[in-house]
């Protein structure tokens, strides 16, 4: 195993904040696809997807220095908050936020066909199982944790939208996740 | 063979390798904010002046006060033993990081430094230290008053000078500088006692000047044009600051990668990271309603160090329509010098003094 392969996320993080550029190449080949699966799946636009994908690493190396391991921690929750505030951003602005791509003034980068079909690869290469699995509860709890944690919205906001009572979300939403529980469980043994 | 994902990572990666550029770091008092240049160098270079003359000794060491001799400071307002005490520890705690060597005591509620002997710039440095540091950010338009009692904002647009120069500044001072629509500082006291003629008084200190001034107003002090000189022109704010020292943390003195220059970075507590965005925020929108074709009328926020000017940037509210972000914390940059932005630091590490302390001599 490799000097990289075997660091941890904050061991990177905290190279890349002292100018390793190689550091931030292995935490950005570690985390790409998970960041690319998710985004894709929320906005279902390759282009886009590249495009945020961009925008979170550049805002990851932006705020390294805010990230705080615990332990070995994994710094996939992290990332993938990046994410999900970009995307909530964007949809916001209407408009992909680039914020912190000026911010490092990097260059635009041109998509051709090879790279959506790159988009597809890295998402279907994502390991991502717990979202996975939010994906198989039935229907009415899967909006409910999606829209909770995924997205992270409030629960009136949420019920708005489902048309249903606040109460019936976090209805819901308890017993989804207790079914994710009982299936990393079950995963675990 | 090379994707976009690829050149992406190489592209940051090369940014990581350059480090932080300056304008990445932190939404800046010299960058984001878009001070010019010049100005805020001058505003900095008073801020360090300011900062060495906090304390109330006055920059240059007095004769009697050789190095080595202790400096004595009285209290004001007078205060319980326990207060005392505590403005000399958070003092004791600021010299360490400092002036090591430096000893700190109490006798008879004055607080007492004796510097190590041999250290020749001590004195100034332990009065520089030995200021309030109380930082402070203002909703400039939106807080400051005009000779007519009423804040700039409420006027804007409009065509009287007072007007306008306070919160555009002119052709020869910025927007909290002297000569920018600020007054003298009697003529701010009686403003300011007019405009708060229902308020209870309280005292305040402005450096060594004990004012006395309804609650809810403040004077602060023009930045200076003259670095190394006091300003003598004072504005007057109503309400209480957006921003205080309590809600910055993590504050640093460092460099801009390139440039070298010396400058403070800090970061926002929860709170704190609120704030700033509701402030940038709440000034940007009212920068967006008041500008026009052909007029930009951009709003600014001031910073004050113990009621001294030290900035008064303006939000792009083109740029950020919806406020700055306080994730990333904030930057004071100009022509710091690497003590100055060092005790800068200290102030702001060990937060204000419960009392302000007056060099005897």
């Amino acid at each position: 195993m490799s000097r990289a392969a075997r660091a941890t996320d904050g061991d990177l993080l905290t190279a890349v904040v002292a100018g390793d550029g190689q550091a931030f190449a292995s935490f950005y080949r570690r985390h790409l696809p998970a960041v690319v699966a998710f985004l894709l799946r929320e906005t279902g636009d390759r282009e886009a997807t590249a495009d945020l994908t961009a925008e979170v690493f550049a805002a990851v190396f932006l705020v390294a220095r805010r990230f705080r391991a615990r332990g070995a921690g994994s710094a996939r929750p992290w990332v993938l908050g990046i994410a999900r505030n970009k995307l909530r951003e964007s949809r916001r602005r209407g408009r992909i936020e680039d914020r912190a791509r000026r911010r490092l003034a990097l260059e635009p980068e041109i998509l051709d066909d090879e790279d959506l079909l790159r988009v597809d690869e890295l998402a279907a290469g994502a390991e991502l199982p717990v979202l996975n699995l939010v994906e198989q509860l039935p229907e009415s709890q899967r909006d409910a944790v999606r829209s909770r944690f995924v997205e992270d919205r409030d629960y009136d906001e949420i019920a708005r939208e489902l048309k249903c009572s606040e109460l019936v979300v976090r209805q819901r939403v308890s017993r989804g996740l207790s079914r994710l529980r009982n299936q990393l469980k079950e995963d675990e043994r | 063979m090379s994707d976009y994902f690829d050149r992406v990572e190489r592209q940051i990666a090369r940014r990581v390798e350059q480090g932080m550029p300056r304008s990445a770091r932190r939404p800046s008092a010299g960058g984001y904010l878009a001070v010019a240049a010049g100005v805020l160098v001058v505003i900095v270079v008073a801020g360090a002046f300011l900062l060495a003359r906090g304390a109330g000794g006055g920059a240059n060491p007095s004769p009697a006060a050789a190095p080595g001799a202790s400096v004595v400071f009285s209290v004001s307002p007078a205060a319980p033993t326990a207060v005392v005490e505590r403005a000399a520890a958070i003092l004791r705690e600021r010299l360490h990081a400092a002036v090591p060597g430096a000893q700190v005591s109490v006798q008879n509620d004055r607080v007492i430094v004796t510097p190590p002997t041999g250290h020749a710039a001590v004195r100034s440095q332990i009065l520089a230290l030995a200021a309030p540091g109380r930082l402070t950010f203002y909703d400039w338009e939106g807080q400051v008053l005009t000779p007519n009692g009423k804040t700039v904002g409420s006027q804007l647009p409009s065509p009287s000078p007072a007007v306008m120069d306070i919160s555009q500044g002119n052709g020869s001072a910025a927007p909290g500088q002297l000569g920018a629509g600020c007054v003298p500082l009697q003529q701010a006291l009686g403003l300011a006692a007019e405009a708060g003629a229902r308020h209870p008084r309280r005292t305040e200190y402005l450096g060594r000047l004990k004012l006395d001034l309804p609650a809810g107003y403040t004077v602060l002090q023009a930045a200076s044009s003259s670095p190394g000189r006091p300003s003598d022109g004072y504005f007057v704010v109503r309400g209480s600051p957006a921003l205080t020292s309590t809600q910055i943390v993590h504050p640093k003195a460092t460099t801009a990668p390139g440039t070298r220059i010396p400058d403070v970075e800090f970061g926002f507590t929860t709170r704190g990271r609120h704030a700033f965005q509701a402030l940038s925020a709440r000034i940007a929108r009212r920068g967006s309603e008041l500008s026009g074709p052909g007029q930009t009328l951009n709003q600014h926020f001031a910073i004050a160090l113990d009621n001294q000017l030290i900035t008064v940037p303006f939000i792009d509210f083109k740029q950020y329509p919806d406020g700055i972000n306080g994730d990333l914390g904030a930057d004071i940059a100009g022509n710091l010098t690497s003590r100055s932005a060092k005790e800068l630091t200290i102030l702001l590490r060990y937060g204000p003094l419960p009392v302000n302390l007056t060099a005897a001599g």
